[in-house]
């Protein structure tokens, strides 16, 4: 039913999510929308996991790495996002050119 | 390519550029949240069904949720950043870059023969459950994974938890 449908189109669709992540993470300076565009980032690879899977190579590796890479994913905002907090609660701001060197 | 698709991939991508360049964090996450869903949407047009309802629990669920939640918590800061102009130039640098990177992977791909689809693979989510706890490697990393979430957590709590100087011995 969708033989238009391509593992080209799926490999562009992720390309152009990640470097729209890409913008967040150089062109913005709140944290939080930093940590938004890892998260684009890190979806953009799981859309390349799921379209070889889907295309390229039916075994159920495809599947198993993109379930992890979510969890993985997951916890990496659960921490992020306590850091942002954090942050906020010390600095009284969330933007990441306020943070002071980690040596401080 | 199918006509779904491409409303799918237009919506991913329109949500996802209107995260990022927004000037209100609240819009900046709600539009995020969208981007998640329409991601969920793809995989279960790719007949990942299993990882479709995974991607709406966790990430329209409990990411974006969070980082909604952050933004109401930190919402002072978020407010003060949005009164200060925000430094165009930069944000257009980023742009450059992000766009060249994206552009240049985008348009490689776009000349690049991919081996045509077969059939679409059936994966069941019974099939996956059986694969997860069969199998001695994927036993081993589900504990991994569980163990890595329980850290994270911990981690997160202690990170967020306000600091109590005073009923920690040896504190400054």
């Amino acid at each position: 039913m969708n033989d238009a449908l391509t593992l080209n189109g799926c490999l562009i669709l992720s390309a152009l999510l990640f470097g729209i992540g890409l913008v967040a993470v150089f062109g913005r300076r709140s944290a939080i929308l930093v940590l938004i565009g890892i998260e684009f980032m890190l979806n953009a690879a799981v859309i390349n996991f799921v379209a070889f899977w889907r295309f390229a190579h039916p075994s159920s590796d495809g599947m198993m790495f993109s379930i992890f890479a979510i969890a993985v994913a997951a916890a990496e905002a659960g921490v992020g996002l306590a850091l942002v907090i954090a942050l906020y609660r010390h600095r009284r701001s969330v933007r990441i050119d306020e943070i002071p060197p980690a040596s401080e | 390519m199918s006509i779904p698709f491409l409303i799918i991939a237009a919506v991913i991508l329109a949500s996802a550029w209107a995260a990022v360049s927004l000037r209100n964090l609240v819009h900046c996450g709600l539009c995020a949240a969208l981007s998640f869903l329409a991601t969920g949407t793809l995989y279960l047009y790719l007949n990942a069904e299993f990882l479709g309802l995974v991607q709406l629990m966790v990430y329209v669920g409990a990411v974006a949720v969070l980082i909604l939640f952050t933004v109401l918590l930190t919402r002072p800061a978020t407010e003060a950043a949005d009164a200060v102009p925000t430094k165009r130039p930069a944000f257009w640098k980023g742009a450059l870059i992000a766009i060249t990177v994206g552009g240049a992977v985008a348009s490689c791909l776009a000349v690049y023969a991919a081996p045509k689809a077969s059939t679409a693979p059936e994966l069941s989510i019974q099939e996956i459950g059986r694969l997860l706890t069969a199998s001695q490697q994927n036993v081993l990393a589900l504990i991994i994974v569980a163990l890595l979430m329980t850290t994270a957590l911990i981690g997160a709590l202690l990170l967020a938890a306000p600091a109590e100087e005073d009923t920690k011995g040896g504190g400054a």
